[in-house]
């Protein structure tokens, strides 16, 4: 995983998979890289060929983190395999997902 | 992983993982090879993986400390009128929901049973004393 930062935004690509052996570790490791004058998470998921619902619970945990600082969390270019997980759960409603 | 079998028919792959989240997307995926060499299509696999991933990652996350030596099998039926997965587990058991509902959207757990009933046709959570047979079955697309 790999991050960058754009003005109050913290952008995290290059994520093979979010499951239940990493979650956990990716969303601490996104929060402790989140910088204090940023308001905004973007996940860039165009590498991310797997999601599982404990990959779900910790895109769910950001998009918290990132509205506790009056931000949002942003999935970009979600996968069709993603895309349907999120779709089947209705998370797509939740989240902000966009294509780049 | 401890080992895996072909049978001649109904076609079938056996796989023993050891109580270990991190063994669980390899069996999935060995799944989805030995399912995909039966002709089963891309949109099948993705929800064979997905469902055996969530029964996996549950027998393992739910498992007592006298639970954890005991492996937990996968077993993965073919025919050509439907696919039948088989989690055997090792946890105290639970009652399976005769309806799976959504948590709440600001939930960070909960969403797997619910998962796991909207992607197969049909599930039945066997108890017994010392280990669970969770049987998920769905129909061949082209059969239904």
């Amino acid at each position: 995983m790999k991050f960058e930062t754009i003005g109050d935004t913290l952008r995290v690509y290059a994520i093979n998979e979010l499951g239940a052996a990493n979650a956990n570790a990716f969303r601490d490791w996104v929060r402790e890289t989140f910088g204090e004058t940023q308001k905004h998470i973007e996940i860039e998921l165009s590498e991310t060929t797997f999601v599982d619902s404990c990959g779900l619970g910790a895109l769910v945990a950001l998009h918290k983190t990132a509205c506790s600082r009056g931000g949002k969390l942003r999935l970009l270019n979600p996968q069709p395999p993603v895309r349907q997980i999120l779709e089947l759960t209705r998370m797509d409603r939740i989240f902000e997902i966009a294509r780049q | 992983m401890l080992g895996a079998s072909h049978l001649s028919y109904p076609r079938t792959l056996r796989l023993k993982l050891a109580c270990n989240l991190t063994e669980v997307r390899m069996a999935a995926q060995m799944a989805r090879a030995f399912l995909a060499e039966q002709g089963c299509a891309e949109k099948e696999l993705m929800d064979y993986e997905l469902a055996l991933v969530e029964a996996c990652n549950n027998a393992i996350k739910y498992v007592a400390d006298g639970g954890r030596q005991k492996p937990v099998l996968m077993e993965v039926l073919w025919d050509t009128n439907e696919v039948e997965l088989r989690i055997t587990d090792h946890t105290s058991g639970f009652e399976w929901p005769e309806k799976a509902t959504l948590p709440d959207a600001e939930s960070e757990s909960g969403r797997g049973l619910y998962l796991i009933r909207a992607l197969m046709d049909h599930a039945n959570y066997l108890r017994s004393p010392g280990e669970n047979v969770l049987v998920l079955k769905k129909a061949r697309k082209s059969q239904r």
